[in-house]
């Protein structure tokens, strides 16, 4: 059985994931998450570009993906993967962003209950054809349970 | 002349890393053709079995869409820049 993988994030990032993802209720936010392997030091909000289903849906233009990839590369460096907001749902995947997932990008999600972020997770994939994993977020002071704490302090 | 060729970084594992490739070549499909003769690897990443541009895959002359072009005939030439661009998307639902 292979270790489950871990990513650091920042505290300031995970601030700033709250506070995005709570502005965009009760739409779907998104944004960009930069840093080095294993460790998310940046996060870059995005505008949702899905036009038919915001409440449920995100989308990331192509232009948007190009900026954050190019920024990721200017500054040294790398594109970790995206981040998006599930408002009134659960942080877990749903179908659709397993269908959606790449390979080499993780996939975090933001619960938004009534406007506040309350949870996060992360997963990504090894194979087209594989389901996701879990992946351990690591943070200082971070606890699932001290997530809703820490934003609410964070939003202070 | 050759065309340079922007990998992102999905599937940077399969160019050793390299964000950008240059290949010689006057359209897409032979674009295409170069680059995994050199990253094999990248081919069922990029191209359906039937050898149609994959769901969720964009790929860029300049600012233009491809599939907005001529498809994988888009030609390419002096001057033009080639982005491969993952789809990305998702949601609760």
């Amino acid at each position: 059985m292979p270790e489950r993988s871990e990513v650091r994030f920042d505290r300031a990032v995970l601030e700033d994931i709250a506070r995005a993802a709570s502005t965009a209720y009760p739409y779907e936010g998104c944004g960009a998450l930069l840093g080095e392997r294993g460790h998310v030091r940046v996060t870059l909000p995005l505008p949702n570009t899905e036009k038919g289903s915001p409440r449920v849906r995100f989308e990331v233009s192509s232009g948007d993906y190009l900026r954050v990839e190019r920024e990721a590369d200017a500054q040294g460096l790398r594109l970790l993967g995206f981040w998006h907001s599930h408002p009134d749902h659960p942080a877990r995947p749903s179908v659709t962003d397993r269908a959606r997932a790449w390979e080499g990008l993780l996939t975090v999600i933001v619960s938004v209950q009534e406007g506040q972020a309350r949870d996060i997770g992360a997963w990504e994939i090894h194979g087209r054809e594989l389901p996701f994993e879990l992946v351990e977020i690591e943070s200082p002071g971070f606890s699932s349970a001290l997530v809703t704490t820490l934003w609410r302090e964070g939003e202070k | 002349m050759p065309v340079p060729v922007r990998i992102p970084t999905p599937l940077r594992r399969f160019t050793g890393d390299r964000a950008e490739v240059s290949v010689e070549a006057a359209e897409i499909s032979s674009v295409l053709d170069r680059l995994f003769e050199e990253y094999p690897g990248l081919r069922s990443h990029l191209l359906n079995e039937d050898r149609t541009l994959r769901a969720f895959v964009n790929i860029y002359v300049n600012d233009e869409d491809i599939r907005f072009l001529d498809g994988l005939k888009t030609p390419v030439g002096d001057g033009d820049s080639v982005s491969i661009v993952p789809a990305i998307a998702g949601g609760a639902r």
